[in-house]
């Protein structure tokens, strides 16, 4: 379970995060939804690691990572992508996917500055692996040598969750997997993400586009301004008034 | 005549190569300008000299452990000068490399001595004479180190995850460190790095050159305007732009004079920079962290 206890967050007068509690348990597509400005993205970065949140726990697996460094939260079995695409622009993708697999090293550093027999062969595993993992995303061998930043929008995002994936997380928190995606797309990533679920993988998912959370998504957390306001399956979350408030505002209310 | 300018000029610009490398690693992973580089340099040269004349120690044990104290020097001025500090506070980093590298220079000073040194030579025996140019022995350790140091910093780089590593830092340090990649880890390979190349360029430039304490400065600025040449942050870059500025000094040197070849090659610098901000091979600096 990727647990998130009573997180906080003040920048100044914004209370950009009060109180938030989710739960995340593996091998499903847990999803967090809400308005602009409602705090998703600033959650992401304090569970990555990148904020440290003013109160609250975060643990993965009963671990608790808060306070620890974005690498070490890496190797505690979470993996990120990004809103923002962050790719490792001038590398190919192969070599993307790979980075992916750094925790993975077995061989020290002076074998490596050797290049030592043992380094070749593990380096030939780690390449091996990154090209099923790039499969598993749909991304054909005629891409892998290709400049990881010259790749269409919705490829780069794939190759964003194979490196990812790359790094055998627990649990993935995918920022706006489908941004930029035609519906065709979404609909291929939801199968791709359902079907990393069922590999026993937790998926959080935070997204805009409500289609695909609704079709895929187990749980469903909304946040405003903040604070989780409700949470639920699809169904139920679809037909409380307070969801429907804070996406299209009061005079639609129910 | 044109043979022995060229050659001599390959030579200085080898050195100049392996210099600036030191300079280019540790700016794409650290995002600093160490400006104690020169210094490593200094020492590997120094160190090496010191061994074989007071100690009598033979060529290549002398040179091994010369270039295996630059590695720790390294390693030390990276582990207690730099790895606690703010790492968003670039300022202060760069003066504390100053600060090391000043009192490097003393260190050097106080313990091995003032005076000008030359170990020996690698090999003994030459120079080869080639079709009206003679090449001492030396020249050809020093290229051959360039090429055997670059082939293997490429395959460090492009066939193992530890320069994977290295690189996603370069690229983008924010998702690296989300891929479990050790920002810390990777500034201490970069030093150490720095440390390798830096001091063998050193020990394989004493026995041309000499060894004195107070060559770091010059060695320095050198390397620095080789790596800024080619595009600060490029390991071929730093490899192309040491080869121009050897080369535009030595010709500079043998036909108009030596006086003028510092100017001739800092005008250079700068027309290139003009021209082309990035320098030679860069690319532009990606986004800042």
């Amino acid at each position: 379970m990727l647990a998130i206890r009573n997180l906080n967050k003040r920048f100044g007068g914004l209370h950009a995060l009060r109180d938030v509690s989710i739960d995340a348990p593996p091998g499903q597509i847990t999803a967090v939804i809400g308005p602009n400005g409602a705090g998703k993205s600033t959650l992401m970065n304090v569970i990555s690691g990148f904020i440290s949140p003013d109160g609250g726990s975060i643990t993965v697996a009963g671990t608790p990572i808060t306070g620890m460094k974005p690498h070490e939260i890496c190797r505690q079995g979470l993996a990120r992508t990004f809103q923002n695409l962050q790719m490792f622009s001038d590398m190919t993708v192969l070599e993307t996917v790979i980075t992916g697999r750094t925790r993975h090293r077995r061989a020290s550093l002076v074998a490596n500055l050797l290049m030592t027999p043992r380094v070749w062969h593990d380096e030939k595993d780690a390449a091996q692996h990154a090209q099923t993992l790039l499969e598993t995303m749909q991304i054909g061998p005629s891409y892998w040598q290709r400049r990881a930043g010259d790749l269409p929008y919705g490829l780069q995002r794939r190759v964003e969750i194979a490196r990812a994936l790359a790094t055998e997380p627990a649990y993935m928190l995918l920022d706006e997997p489908a941004a930029g995606l035609n519906d065709e797309e979404s609909v291929a990533l939801g199968s791709t993400l359902r079907e990393l679920a069922g590999r026993g993988i937790g998926i959080v998912l935070i997204e805009h586009d409500i289609e695909l959370v609704m079709n895929f998504s187990r749980h469903i957390f909304v946040m405003d301004a903040g604070g989780v306001i409700a949470d639920g399956t699809p169904e139920q979350v679809r037909s409380k008034p307070e969801v429907v408030k804070a996406y299209l505002g009061d005079e639609h209310g129910a | 005549m044109l043979y022995q300018i060229i050659l001599s000029g390959l030579t200085v610009g080898a050195i100049y190569a392996l210099i600036a490398i030191g300079f280019t690693i540790v700016f794409s992973t650290v995002r600093i300008v160490n400006f104690a580089h020169g210094e490593f340099v200094m020492a590997g040269g120094m160190i090496y000299a010191y061994l074989s004349a007071v100690h009598g120690m033979p060529v290549f044990p002398a040179v091994a452990i010369a270039i295996g104290a630059c590695v720790v020097l390294a390693l030390l001025v990276y582990e207690l000068g730099l790895a606690s500090m703010d790492k968003d506070n670039h300022i202060a980093q760069v003066m504390i490399t100053l600060g090391v590298g000043i009192t490097l220079k003393g260190l050097a000073q106080i313990f091995i001595g003032k005076d000008t040194q030359f170990p020996p030579a690698f090999s003994a025996g030459g120079p080869l004479a080639v079709g009206g140019a003679t090449i001492p022995y030396q020249m050809l350790w020093i290229v051959g180190a360039l090429a055997v140091l670059m082939l293997g910093l490429y395959m460090l780089l492009h066939h193992t995850r530890v320069g994977k590593g290295m690189m996603a830092v370069s690229i983008n340090h924010y998702a690296a460190t989300l891929m479990g990649i050790s920002p810390r880890r990777s500034a201490v390979i970069a030093f150490m790095l720095a440390g390798l190349i830096g001091g063998a360029a050193g020990t394989l430039l004493a026995p041309v050159a000499s060894a004195h304490y107070d060559n770091g400065i010059f060695l320095g600025i050198k390397g620095f305007a080789a790596a800024i040449l080619g595009g600060l942050g490029s390991p071929l870059g730093a490899v192309v732009g040491g080869l121009i500025l050897g080369l535009t000094e030595s010709v500079t040197a043998g036909y108009i004079s030596s006086v003028y070849k510092d100017a001739v090659s800092l005008v250079l610098l700068l027309a290139i920079l003009l021209i082309r901000p990035q320098g030679l091979i860069g690319k532009r600096l990606p986004q800042k962290f």
